[in-house]
């Protein structure tokens, strides 16, 4: 008889969400994470009195893990404290241009009309256009199985409005954009989106185009820090019956005749199972802990062709001072000249911009429990490789610190250099160190139309029988919302077949 | 003898006929190919870039259906 009845590899969001919906359906749930903390990506730990979120930074299109709770017999709100964020984002021009759009769609509508009166009544057919799309694929296409052909007919047959998007498919990003939006600062502020993707937005497709939108949906911080997402997943399953065990790294998953049988543990520790949930990164699942003399010719050449998703470095700081900026997510945004330039001559050559632009996430601004009274976090997010040329981030980290909070303190947080109390910095060699996301990918495999949907590694492998697959390297893709949707495809995978 | 009289040549013109065909065929799609070659050649050097980058992908999408 065997040990457990799942065994799930990494308490992500991902990883909990199948857990807790098996533990709901009577299964034996073991959880394995190597790391001594729960959520992965979407974590928290603490500095010196400050509270620091490892990645994930703000959650939107909820509806996923509203369903995933309900599932779970229990309501979200009543498991997580969430806070709306308003304004949604800022964007800080290389001029040194300011705006700030909040989540009501008129008043974002009258700021872009002040910049642009033509861009204005563009912004409103633009939302039109990307909530319809939204609606459609809300109706199942981010909780339904999309691993074959037919899986695809029925989702379409189920949500036929979805075709109408389709031409969304053949032009890129910055097609998208450009069609709406005429003038450049606008363009600007639609710009940075697509790099959450992990590409520019001439490479990326069309359909990203709705990220420019999206956030007007509502986007919200959960009190406490985002680890209170995956924490409460951890609660409700264990109220269930499911044991999550940290520090156990999986070694190897136990194959036998092209199917599961358990796991082996890094001390040698073999733990059996007849069902095996992966969490993470489906190349090194398949590649590392399977190993490629157990798959089918087709399948080794199609999970080595993946490349990997972006990586960042995140610069953590704990400051006494309350930062001159206007909203939790503020963007150091480029044009798309700009973010061309970039990628051609800085990321496909290994090397990172003297001037960093990114993200910068203010959690304090809906929290202020996440430091000691007055003092504030600010986590910043500026674009940067994995791989750098003639040199690696070891060597870059205290200079690519250093550089950026000397440059946002010139270009858009007047004050910061000299108020910076506490600082920690994880870069893409780190995250590849500590959460075992090789290059730093943070959403495993990269995001394009060619490796997305069925063109994404399955649900349910097509290789071995038993092992199903949770996480940022299934469908529907990279993110908190759906890392918790492929938990609840993987747990209806699970409840069908097993 | 009558029989096989008539029969040859209506191979003989079925078989021109299919060479027609063929050669018809082939020159639709050279043309169809030369009206693309064209019409990328027209696109602006972004756009030019965006169907490059999904083209290299394509001779993937087998194998990745079936991971």
């Amino acid at each position: 008889m065997a040990d457990y009845d799942v065994v799930v590899i990494g308490a992500g969001c991902g990883g909990l969400s199948a857990a807790s919906q098996l533990a709901r359906q009577g299964r034996k749930v073991l959880v394995l994470e190597q790391a001594d903390r729960i959520g992965g990506c979407c974590s928290t730990f603490e500095r010196e009195g400050y509270r620091f979120d490892v990645g994930a930074s703000i959650v939107e299109e909820i509806q996923p893990i509203e369903m995933a709770f309900e599932m779970l017999g229990t309501r979200l709100q009543d498991e997580v404290d969430l806070i709306p964020c308003d304004p949604m984002m800022s964007f800080i021009l290389e001029d040194g241009f300011r705006v700030t759009y909040p989540i009501s769609l008129e008043e974002t509508e009258q700021i872009i009309s002040d910049i642009s009166p033509m861009d204005g009544k563009s912004f409103k057919e633009f939302a039109r256009y990307f909530a319809g799309f939204t609606a459609q694929t809300m109706k199942g296409f981010f909780v339904s199985p999309a691993d074959t052909m037919v899986d695809m007919a029925r989702l379409l047959l189920k949500t036929p409005g979805l075709l109408k998007y389709a031409p969304l498919f053949s032009k890129s990003y910055q097609d998208v954009i450009i069609r709406y939006f005429k003038d450049e600062k606008v363009q600007s502020t639609m710009s940075y989106q697509s790099l959450y993707v992990g590409l520019p937005p001439e490479l990326c497709p069309g359909i990203f185009a709705l990220l420019s939108y999206s956030e007007h949906e509502g986007i919200y911080y959960p009190r406490g820090g985002m680890i209170k997402i995956p924490e409460a997943f951890r609660r409700v399953g264990k109220s269930f019956g499911m044991e999550v065990r940290l520090n156990q790294k999986v070694d190897r998953v136990l194959v036998r005749d092209r199917r599961v049988e358990g796991v082996a543990l890094a001390d040698g520790t073999e733990i059996t199972a007849p069902v095996v949930v992966s969490n993470i990164n489906a190349k090194t699942l398949y590649l590392n802990l399977i190993g490629e003399d157990k798959l089918p010719w087709l399948a080794r050449y199609g999970i080595k062709s993946y490349e990997y998703s972006k990586s960042v470095p995140m610069v953590y700081l704990g400051i006494d001072y309350e930062p001159p900026l206007e909203a939790h997510h503020s963007v150091v945004a480029l044009d798309f000249e700009g973010i061309s330039d970039y990628w051609w001559n800085y990321v496909t050559k290994g090397k990172l911009r003297q001037e960093p632009f990114g993200l910068v996430c203010w959690p304090t601004h809906a929290d202020p429990s996440l430091a000691p009274e007055g003092h504030h976090v600010l986590n910043l997010i500026p674009e940067g490789s994995y791989e750098l040329s003639g040199t690696d981030w070891d060597r870059e980290k205290q200079p690519f610190i250093d550089r950026t909070i000397e440059f946002l303190s010139k270009q858009a947080i007047p004050g910061l250099a000299d108020h910076v109390k506490v600082i920690d910095c994880a870069t893409p060699l780190d995250f590849e160190r500590r959460l075992l996301l090789p290059h730093g990918a943070i959403y495993d495999l990269q995001q394009d139309l060619t490796s997305e949907v069925i063109f994404r590694p399955s649900g349910r492998s097509r290789s071995v029988k038993g092992l199903y697959l949770a996480g940022n390297s299934t469908h529907p893709g990279g993110g908190v919302p759906t890392t918790i949707a492929s938990g609840i495809i993987a747990s209806k995978l699970v409840d069908k077949y097993e | 003898m009558k029989k096989k009289d008539r029969k040859a040549p209506s191979v003989e013109v079925a078989k021109a006929g299919k060479d027609v065909k063929k050669k018809l065929r082939m020159l639709v799609l050279l043309a169809l190919m030369t009206g693309l070659a064209f019409q990328y050649t027209q696109l602006d050097e972004s756009k030019k870039r965006f169907i490059i980058h999904l083209a290299k992908q394509v001779p993937y999408l087998p194998g990745r259906y079936y991971v």
